[in-house]
């Protein structure tokens, strides 16, 4: 099976810094994600990862290169067009769980929900619906105070989810959690990409998430320098 | 201590009768030389209790009550019948004032327009109740210093709302920049964000038109307690709700430059 392209970038390269403190955190990648499939972005700190993240989520201009996402050329696009798209397709979770605080969960989901024009009576309901996919079914009235770590990663989680994303972008959403929370996380991600057929790629350190992973990229130095896996289908086959 | 003499008719039907003091407060004035001071301004002129003598222009009077809500903004009032004010020399007539009932009072106005037709060579001007109330309360208001220092003050205070609460709206946002940035992130155009600063601003401010009120019903109570008369007429209130809707609005507008600062890209670099 030939995994649809979700995102292509060719000759990415970002740098920062001027002059004779610059530096080239990316250095001319070219990468690609595929839809249906959990993408794992492995490599030590600083290596670059969260870097090529945001500059193919459309949250980071690259100096040089493109990111065609969803058919689109994510940087050729106005500012407007490129949160439009954001705001349709793409999912994001972060290290800090980033819900508010005095909102429940229900609610931390459903504003997101509302800005993409749900009815409320929609948004109320696919809010609940995410976070029971969460397993936080029982949980939904309650403020991120009384959550657990790992209960607030699966509201964020269930904050991205909520959009039915095409595009889901994680950026070390365990590095908060213990094991176990972290494998669940995981095992979230790895389903709705099977399931919804949406293109995940999370960043992380955390080698207990490869065997999640249905594909595996290696950076360093700003260079994505072997893709490990091969898609699990193929690692059975 | 400089006091201004109020005569009173004691005639009940009269005109000139002064409906907020008690009828028995009235009638103790029938006695020559008794006189009526406000309980707010009873310890300036040295009285004590009812029936403590005092002098004015050389001739002894008697106080034979207290009246209440007439504190007076420099010396004292002191009411007394008409023969008693005569007997302390009242007797400047240059600027008499004359309190005129008119039968009918559909006939007020019409009135009023004929005697100030007639008064081209005596000079004098006829007011009807409402006019001469809101004249008077523009002469204190716009004329006299303590209208312009209360303005000035309510200005002050008005800057100083906008301050305060555009602070604490700032510093609510720099609290949630990371919520707020990853709402960006995940797509939420920032005129949405800043439409939920401004909202929540206006929210602090209808929450906080109530409290104004109780605050002002306790302020109330206070002044009350020290015999300061206040009234809160409606217009005056609405204007204070109004004010304190728009002191929220602009500091919610204030408030929201602090949101320039979430970038969803510092979530992950």
């Amino acid at each position: 099976m030939t995994a649809q392209t979700s995102i292509k970038a060719t000759g990415l390269t970002k740098r920062f810094g001027d002059g004779a403190t610059a530096k080239t955190v990316i250095d001319h990648q070219d990468f690609a994600l595929h839809a249906g499939q959990l993408t794992l972005l492995m490599g030590p700190s600083g290596s670059g990862k969260s870097t090529l993240l945001a500059m193919v989520s459309g949250l980071l201009k690259p100096d040089d290169g493109t990111v065609i996402a969803l058919g689109e050329d994510l940087w050729s696009l106005s500012e407007a067009n490129r949160e439009k798209l954001r705001l349709a397709s793409v999912g994001f979770i972060f290290q800090g769980f980033n819900l508010f605080p005095a909102l429940s969960a229900r609610e931390n989901v459903q504003t997101v929900l509302e800005t993409m024009g749900l009815a409320p009576r929609e948004a109320i309901e696919r809010s609940i619906a995410a976070l029971e996919q969460v397993g936080l079914g029982d949980r939904v009235d309650l403020l991120p105070r009384q959550l657990s770590g790992g209960e607030k990663q699966r509201v964020a989680t269930a904050r991205a989810l909520a959009k039915q994303p095409r595009l889901l972008f994680a950026d070390e959403p365990t590095s908060a959690l213990d094991r176990a929370n972290g494998e669940r996380i995981a095992d979230l991600l790895r389903t709705a990409a099977h399931t919804t057929g949406a293109a995940v790629l999370c960043v992380t350190h955390d080698p207990r998430l490869k065997d999640h992973a249905d594909r595996q990229l290696w950076i360093e130095d700003g260079r994505i320098s072997s893709e490990t896996d091969a898609t699990r289908q193929d690692r059975r086959s | 201590m400089p006091v201004l003499g109020i005569p009173l008719s004691l005639d009940p039907t009269s005109p000139a009768r002064m409906q907020s003091i008690p009828q028995n407060l009235m009638a103790a004035l029938s006695e020559p030389g008794a006189v009526l001071i406000d309980e707010a301004d009873a310890r300036k002129l040295g009285i004590n209790r009812i029936g403590d003598t005092a002098e004015i222009n050389r001739q002894r009077v008697r106080v034979v009550g207290f009246t209440s809500g007439f504190r007076s903004s420099w010396g004292a009032f002191v009411f007394a019948s008409q023969a008693t004010a005569r007997l302390l020399g009242d007797d400047d007539r240059s600027n008499p004032l004359y309190l005129i009932q008119v039968k009918d009072p559909r006939e007020a106005e019409a009135t009023r327009d004929r005697l100030n037709a007639n008064a081209l060579e005596a000079p004098y001007t006829v007011w009807e109740k409402h006019d001469l109330i809101e004249s008077s309360e523009m002469v204190w208001l716009i004329d006299s210093g303590a209208g312009a220092s209360f303005g000035f003050s309510a200005f002050v205070a008005f800057l100083v709302g906008i301050g305060v609460t555009s602070q604490t709206l700032r510093g609510a946002v720099l609290a949630q920049l990371k919520e707020l940035a990853s709402l960006r992130a995940l797509g939420v155009p920032a005129s949405k964000l800043r439409a939920i600063v401004v909202e929540q601003a206006i929210w602090v401010g209808l929450v906080g038109i109530p409290v104004m009120l109780v605050g002002a019903g306790l302020v109330q109570v206070l002044a009350g307690a020290l015999k300061v008369a206040i009234a809160y007429p409606w217009p005056a209130s609405v204007t204070c709700c109004l004010f304190l809707l728009i002191v929220a609005l602009l500091s919610g507008i204030h408030a929201v430059r602090a949101l320039y600062r979430s970038n969803p890209t510092e979530l992950l670099l």
